[in-house]
């Protein structure tokens, strides 16, 4: 049997820790210039990918794994549209400026779902803070670690683009340009997001980095949803009346979209600009970087180690204890819903999961109300609402996130104690996550669409948003759930058992959705909907007492 | 005479402003000695530790730790010190030679010298049997013997103790304490914060006992102790820490559980 020597650090078996070190070890003369240890880099890596590999427990070993293959999946359908057009024989440079932007966009979506936490998670900093580890070569293995990953989904959407491309294009041109405009979008979506970050360290200093950083997100995670929706008049109202393109020249210099000019340089058709433009795309990604580097030097460990939340306000507590006696029927219950209504707004873990996914669905509430605020479309007002059901899978997502913590340790703390059933703690977890999270931005939503559609919407903003609360109330039951606050995320990590959950509230959200806009043809139906949704709420809340028990460690 | 191993002055320190940690701390730790830094809990220990390593910027004073200023050396600072801190800080899934091979590489040994130091540590502290072992799976003890071997496998200037008996076995913490004398007489200098006032008094040059935030007691053993006419450090700790109405606290938590 071969006897496997204890004393090295092997990551032998991970092709892309094999790739990122190799990628430093590329980079170690301009990396050393700027002032990186790459020695040290090397090995802070390699430490890295091998605590992905084994995960925070042996038993959630495989979900790292399972969540990046989802996200590799995603990346590789994502591709089909882009591949698509090819066919539609659009000029080259426009198809390869296309593939650019196609991967900037999906590494940013990777970063803010999932992978962005890398350069601000403070989680383990703590065996290294003490070490001599300068701050720029810490950031520059959290971006390594970070650029591995999001490169690596980026380009699984290359597949359509390579597969399809020859159909309009030369074969040569699309096997070298397709991965090169891929991996500069992707590249470029990495710089921006953390330059992004280092800005905001030099800025505002290591001690507001966190707070400052997590807001950060959250507002890109809600232009990231919403943004599109926005933008798009605005771009549209900017259009040349004329059709004439001459006044649109200035997209083509934007990176990444300028990777198109890669094309034209290759096939012999550069204008005058080309060169330029060329430069501009793989220049981009380069200074983001350079600047991410230098604007990290100062602080950078302290700032990531520094928490979300700050000093706690000096408020009465009263008013929740009460209600908290009032809704739960036991007290395992009540130390269930004490624990989260504690823990909700002061666990970064939980606030940076579940914030961003406030805003963005914030964002797209807005974005789908945008229909109404254009004078000239005399669309039904019921239209208007219907963003509302969106909401619903707010529910479901939150409650599976209500098990995530920055310190996953002191579930030992909960499990020391005598509780008769766990599921009970849970359950009171989950009334004071929908009471404290869930119920006012179902408010918020509800009044902000009002105030948005001046109040043109009316009715029907109540019944969908008790219709979308209802919904997602009852899928709570269906989900497997761990214990709240009992378990640190890992980057990628995804879990398999809530997803078809998931696709079914959005199914019956769509659904009802379809439901309320026939009833809303009618007074008496509206109205009859409107007692339905209403009385559907107590009722959803009535099942939480069939919640499932909680899946173990 | 050589310069100090450590010099506070004047340092303060404070996490929210109306609390200060830190209130006008003024200390000098010789070189080739073992300070014994004392205080009740939140009395200031760890933030003194974390500021000396530069951890965290005091609101105000000087700090010197090897002639280096922690504000704008700490890197230098770092590859000259260990640092044991009083919770176990490491990664849960590295194996124990992991561990160590991490900390030698940033230390810049080589893979080999990591090798070899090690496994000496790791033999000497009853612990070679847990090479490939992860930390995870080791008790608090041995998680202590993994800090300590990683603090001293490139032969610190001078080493932070924060409590680094805790979960120690009796046979483990005799040979700490003779390794800690060991080190001290071959010219390492040791910042020992610890509960534990038997050890300080036994293997302690110096002793500093914090109280809120200042200086109270310093001197060496036998000098803290003429002071204030004889009697265990631990009396004397109590002494200059301990608030009013012992008893009355007492009979108070008894009544809360009764």
């Amino acid at each position: 049997m071969k006897s496997i020597d204890p004393w090295t650090i092997d990551v032998r078996g991970s092709w892309l820790a094999r790739a990122a070190l190799r990628g430093l070890e590329l980079l170690r003369g301009p990396l050393s210039a700027l002032g990186v240890d790459v020695g040290v880099a090397r090995t802070l890596l390699a430490v890295r990918f091998l605590l992905d590999k084994r995960g925070t427990f042996a038993g959630l070993e495989g979900q790292f794994q399972t969540g990046f293959v989802l996200l590799l999946a995603m990346g590789w359908l994502s591709g089909i549209g882009v591949g698509i057009a090819a066919v539609a024989k659009l000029p080259g440079s426009t198809w390869v400026g296309l593939i650019a932007v196609h991967a900037f966009v999906m590494s940013l979506f990777v970063m803010l779902v999932h992978f962005g936490t890398i350069l601000v998670d403070g989680s383990d900093v703590a065996p290294i803070a003490a070490r001599p580890v300068s701050d720029r070569t810490f950031f520059a293995v959290r971006l390594a670690h970070l650029s591995v990953y999001v490169a690596a989904i980026a380009s699984t959407s290359m597949f359509w683009p390579l597969l399809l491309g020859w159909l309009a294009y030369p074969w040569w041109a699309i096997l070298v340009l397709v991965p090169i405009a891929a991996l500069l979008g992707s590249a470029c979506a990495i710089g921006v997001v953390a330059a992004g970050f280092s800005s905001l360290l030099a800025l505002l200093g290591p001690d507001r980095f966190q707070r400052a950083a997590f807001w950060a997100q959250a507002l890109a995670a809600g232009l990231f949803v919403g943004g599109p929706q926005l933008i798009t008049p605005i771009l549209i109202a900017t259009l040349p009346k004329d059709g004439g393109a001459a006044s649109m020249l200035w997209i083509e210099w934007v990176p990444p979209y300028c990777a198109g000019a890669l094309y034209d340089l290759v096939t012999l058709q550069a204008s005058a600009t080309t060169v330029e433009r060329a430069l501009v795309a793989i220049g981009a990604p380069l200074v983001l970087s350079v600047i991410a580097l230098l604007a990290a030097a100062r602080g950078y460990v302290r700032g990531i180690s520094a928490d979300v939340v700050g000093p706690l306000p000096r408020t009465r507590t009263w008013p929740r204890i009460s209600i908290g006696r009032r809704i739960c029927r036991n007290s395992d219950e009540h130390a269930g819903y004490g624990l989260a209504a504690a823990l909700v707004f002061r666990d970064k873990t939980f606030l940076r999961a579940v914030v961003p996914l406030a805003f963005a669905l914030f964002a797209g509430a807005l974005g789908g109300t945008m229909p109404l605020l254009r004078e000239k479309l005399a669309l039904p007002p019921v239209i208007g609402a219907l963003p509302l059901y969106i909401f619903a899978i707010v529910v479901p997502a939150v409650a599976e996130l209500l098990s995530v913590t920055s310190t996953p340790e002191s579930a030992a703390a909960l499990d020391a104690l005598p509780i008769q059933h766990r599921v009970d703690v849970l359950r009171g977890a989950l009334k004071a996550m929908l009471l404290r999270v869930v119920a006012p931005l179902f408010v918020a939503g509800s009044a902000f669409l009002l105030v948005l559609s001046h109040g043109r919407i009316g009715i029907h903003v109540p019944i969908a948003a008790c219709g979308a609360f209802a919904i997602g109330l009852l899928s709570v039951r269906l989900l497997a759930l761990r214990m709240p606050f009992s378990h640190r995320p890992l980057p990628g990590e995804g879990s398999m058992r809530n997803l078809p959950v998931m696709f079914g509230v959005v199914g019956v959200a769509i659904l009802a959705g379809g439901v309320h806009f026939a009833a809303s043809l009618h007074t008496l139906t509206t109205i009859g909907a409107l007692i339905l949704a209403v009385l559907l709420v107590p009722l959803a809340w009535h099942g939480l007492r069939g919640i499932r028990e909680p899946r173990r460690a | 005479m050589s310069q100090p191993a450590v010099s506070l002055r004047g340092v303060h320190h404070a996490y929210l402003a109306s609390k200060p940690v830190l209130d006008g701390i003024d200390l000098e730790v010789p070189r080739g000695t073992i300070l014994g830094y004392l205080g009740a809990n939140g009395a200031g220990k760890s933030t003194t530790i974390k500021i000396l390593l530069g951890l965290l910027t005091p609101r105000a004073g000087e700090v010197r730790v090897l002639g280096l200023d922690p504000r704008t050396e700490s890197l230098a600072i770092k590859r000259r010190v260990g640092y044991v801190p009083e919770n176990a800080l490491l990664y849960d899934q590295l194996t124990v030679a992991e561990t160590l091979l991490l900390v030698g590489r940033i230390h810049g040994l080589t893979d080999a010298v990591v090798r070899d130091r090690g496994t000496a540590f790791l033999d000497a502290l009853e612990l070679s049997r847990e090479t490939n072992a992860r930390v995870a799976t080791l008790s608090k003890g041995m998680r202590q013997k993994v800090l300590l071997s990683a603090a001293l496998l490139h032969g610190p200037e001078l080493l932070f103790l924060d409590e680094p008996l805790s979960g120690l076995d009796v046979n483990a913490q005799l040979l700490v304490k003779r390794l800690m004398r060991r080190l001290a007489d071959g010219g390492r200098t040791i910042f020992y914060s610890s509960h534990v006032l038997g050890v300080v008094q036994e293997i302690c040059d110096r002793v500093v006992i914090l109280d809120a935030g200042r200086v109270a007691v310093e001197g060496t053993v036998e000098e803290v102790r003429n002071a204030r006419a004889g009697g265990t450090l631990e009396r004397i700790f109590a002494d200059v820490t301990r608030p009013e109405g012992e008893e009355e606290r007492v009979a108070a938590l008894v009544a809360a559980i009764s």
